[in-house]
């Protein structure tokens, strides 16, 4: 069985690419599962998406916890507590990793040697080919498509059956061109093959639950506001900047924003906290003067 | 019969209402099931599906809606989930009452509080007593073909009490993988269009249904019928389980058996995760231990006589809980403890408590619970229940409730 576990953040696709590269292999003759997880569903907040490939019925379920190959969308995740990409990877598992690094710039990533280290600018490879991020999700499903061993025209049926039927047929020729880019990306890279031995199951220890008092065990909060301590600025993909010329100080955006990422300076202009905001780009789409533009963020 | 393809346990049930060509399905969303009803809304608003289809406020009128057009003689279809199942319930119970068949597809998810979203099975085990029937499905093929021979069950007229088919969130709900759907002619072959004889409304033959009753007498006659028609269930499924071996060559029987012939111990799982369990049972194959599986498939009716047969004799059972009942226990451990209660050659069981709230349940875990069946076996009394908790995730969530703000002790 081949276990793949993609890692992104809401709005990024990579539930589609994990679907992208299971119906790529459902084409190929695999029997396949894909499913993601995601918390309450929120844009930019960690998510992940697992997608196994196997001769024989799938008798796993959920989680991926000793990944073949992890695919990354999003480098900030590394550094998340709440995604843990690299979690369960050993010598033999592969990243593939977006990224405007190249292999060699990338830290050590674990136990992942170094050689098992993929990296691209996919981002880039998407803006340029289709013009949108959201292709992201093709990019990468089908990088992991080539990864896996998967044939072009494997890929691409895996791509056309996952596109959104209410696509504009030119946006479905883009996006199709772009999965042919980034397969012939990754073309150079070495194939995953499956493992021949099943792991002996790790032993774990059980520990009883105690009784412990009303004030720990009820499921409330005492911290008071510590939700701003989780700083929402790295889910960003496209900051917004605001363009002070054109404002007319209406304060939509200021009442708009999900985050409360905006505040008013002492001229009732809009100032965005960094800090928060988390990219959703809802100002720059309800500013009715177009006072915010989005620019992509350079990590 | 047409090619496999890949859908989510989701699309797979509102395929399964799609090929029962329902002709009502009443509607109201909640995650994780919300992907059924909005499936059935584009088919039925592009005429894909006949049905009429309809939005309510409530799971309580949602169900209301479904009760009173099965009693108008409609083939009705609907989908709830965890809190949505519970804000029903009331009309479960009434609607079993007026014994009209409908199938009811419940999607688990665990019970506030805490709110969460993933699996465990205290919502659909919590309709246990409403007089459904209930078919628990452990991959997504098995939710289309649970509902088809739910609704044969369910119009059954030996049956006639409405099914409810149930499937785990997440790990069957938003997972894809391949299914086998059957040709809508094959189908309607198995499923021919419900004549309804004793519930309907027709301007020319005036009823009143679901009457009040005084006095215990007539009171418990109903009631107990309702038993009687769970009786019949036992044997009807089996039937009906041929007849769609022999149409579609997949067979459903009350219970599964997994690797039992020759097993020293016994896993007794339900839902999605049995597969997991499943997989275990191959690796300590692949090591020599004499390990098998018994998947409870019908829970109601409880198929006692089937999981007696299935598990005496054995060196040491452990039944799975996928869900709580705070003072109490697992819910199924002392159905399944009845069950072998008369057998003189019962095994020693042991009660597991895993999964709650969608935890996965690891392979170490499972491992666990093996040492456990070992020690049993060879006589040491374990007192249950053995919950699946690790030393991990207690650390882990000591950490969270650091967080949080609480105090706690070292
Ligand atoms: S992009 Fe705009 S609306 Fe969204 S969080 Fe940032 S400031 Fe708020
Ligand atoms: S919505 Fe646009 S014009 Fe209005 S306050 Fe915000 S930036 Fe200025």
């Amino acid at each position: 069985m081949l276990r793949i576990r993609f890692h992104g953040r809401g709005g990024q696709g990579m539930k589609t690419a994990s679907r992208i590269l299971g119906s790529a292999g459902f084409h190929a003759g695999w029997i396949v599962q894909d499913s993601p997880v995601y918390g309450a569903e929120r844009r930019g907040a960690p998510m992940s998406a697992f997608t196994r490939l196997a001769r024989e019925p799938i008798r796993e379920r959920g989680v991926i916890a000793s990944p073949d190959l992890v695919v990354i969308a999003d480098e900030t995740l590394l550094a998340d507590l709440a995604a843990q990409p690299l979690l369960g990877c050993d010598t033999r598992s592969t990243v593939l990793m977006n990224t405007r690094k190249q292999s060699a710039e990338l830290s050590p990533l674990g136990a992942v040697s170094r050689e098992a280290i993929f990296a691209a600018d996919f981002t880039a490879l998407a803006l340029e080919t289709t013009q949108s991020l959201a292709s992201l999700s093709v990019a990468l499903g089908v990088a992991a498509a080539r990864l896996l061993g998967l044939s072009l025209s494997e890929a691409l049926a895996g791509v056309t059956d996952e596109l959104s039927p209410h696509l504009s047929a030119e946006r479905q020729a883009k996006n199709v061109a772009l999965a042919q880019v980034a397969y012939a990306r990754a073309e150079g890279w070495p194939i995953i093959q499956e493992r021949q031995t099943t792991d002996s199951p790790t032993l774990v220890t059980l520990v009883e639950v105690a009784f412990d008092p009303p004030t720990v065990a009820a499921p409330s909060i005492y911290a008071i506001s510590n939700s701003p301590e989780r700083k929402t600025g790295n889910w960003r993909q496209f900051r917004p900047v605001l363009h002070a010329e054109l404002c007319t100080r209406c304060w939509i955006c200021f009442v708009r924003c999900p985050e409360a990422a905006i505040a008013l300076d002492a001229h009732d202009y809009p100032v965005v906290d960094y800090d928060q905001c988390k990219g959703c780009l809802l100002c720059v789409h309800e500013c009715p003067t177009h006072a915010f533009t989005a620019e992509q963020e350079v990590r | 019969m047409t090619a496999q393809q890949l859908l989510t346990g989701n699309a797979a049930a509102a395929w399964g209402a799609r090929l029962a060509d329902a002709d009502y399905i009443p509607a109201f969303p909640i995650t994780p099931q919300t992907e059924i009803i909005e499936l059935l809304a584009q088919w039925s608003a592009h005429g894909e599906v006949p049905a009429r289809f309809v939005t309510l406020d409530s799971e309580h009128s949602m169900l209301t809606a479904a009760g009173a057009a099965a009693a108008a003689g409609a083939r009705v279809f609907t989908a709830t989930s965890s809190q949505g199942l519970l804000y029903g319930c009331e009309v479960l119970y009434t609607i079993a009452g007026w014994r009209v068949p409908l199938v009811l597809v419940n999607v688990s998810r665990a019970l506030a509080s805490p709110i969460t979203l993933e699996a465990d099975h205290n919502d659909i085990l919590a309709a246990r007593d409403t007089g459904f029937l209930q078919i628990h499905a452990e991959t997504c093929q098995e939710i289309v073909d649970s509902i088809l021979m739910g609704y044969r069950l369910a119009e059954d007229e030996q049956v006639m009490v409405p099914v409810l088919v149930n499937l785990d969130g997440f790990t069957l709900s938003f997972t894809r993988e391949p299914v086998t759907l059957p040709s809508p002619a094959a189908v309607a072959e198995f499923l021919p269009a419900y004549h309804p004889r004793h519930a309907y409304i027709r301007g020319d033959k005036p009823m009143a249904q679901g009457t009040a009753v005084l006095g215990g007498a007539p009171y418990s006659y109903f009631r107990y019928q309702q038993q009687r028609a769970q009786d019949n269930a036992l044997t009807i499924h089996q039937t009906i389980a041929e007849e769609f071996a022999l149409r579609f060559g997949r067979r459903y029987d009350l219970v599964e058996s997994f690797q039992l012939d020759d097993a020293d111990y016994v896993l007794v799982m339900s839902n999605a995760f049995a597969s997991k369990g499943k997989a275990m049972v191959q690796w300590w194959r692949t090591q020599g231990r004499k390990v098998g599986l018994l998947r409870l498939r019908v829970v109601r009716p409880f198929p006692g006589a089937a999981i007696a047969a299935a598990l005496v004799g054995r060196k040491a059972v452990a039944v799975f809980d996928q869900n709580i009942a705070p003072g109490s226990g697992g819910i199924l451990y002392p159905e399944i403890a009845a069950a072998l209660y008369h057998e003189p050659r019962r095994p020693p069981l042991l009660s597991v408590i895993g999964g709650l709230g969608g935890k996965d349940i690891s392979a170490g875990e499972f491992e666990a619970v093996f040492q456990h069946l070992e020690r049993i076996a060879s006589g040491t009394t374990v007192i249950g229940p053995l919950l699946l908790y690790t030393q991990q995730e207690r650390d882990r969530v000591r950490t969270l409730l650091q967080i949080a703000g609480k105090e706690l002790s070292a």
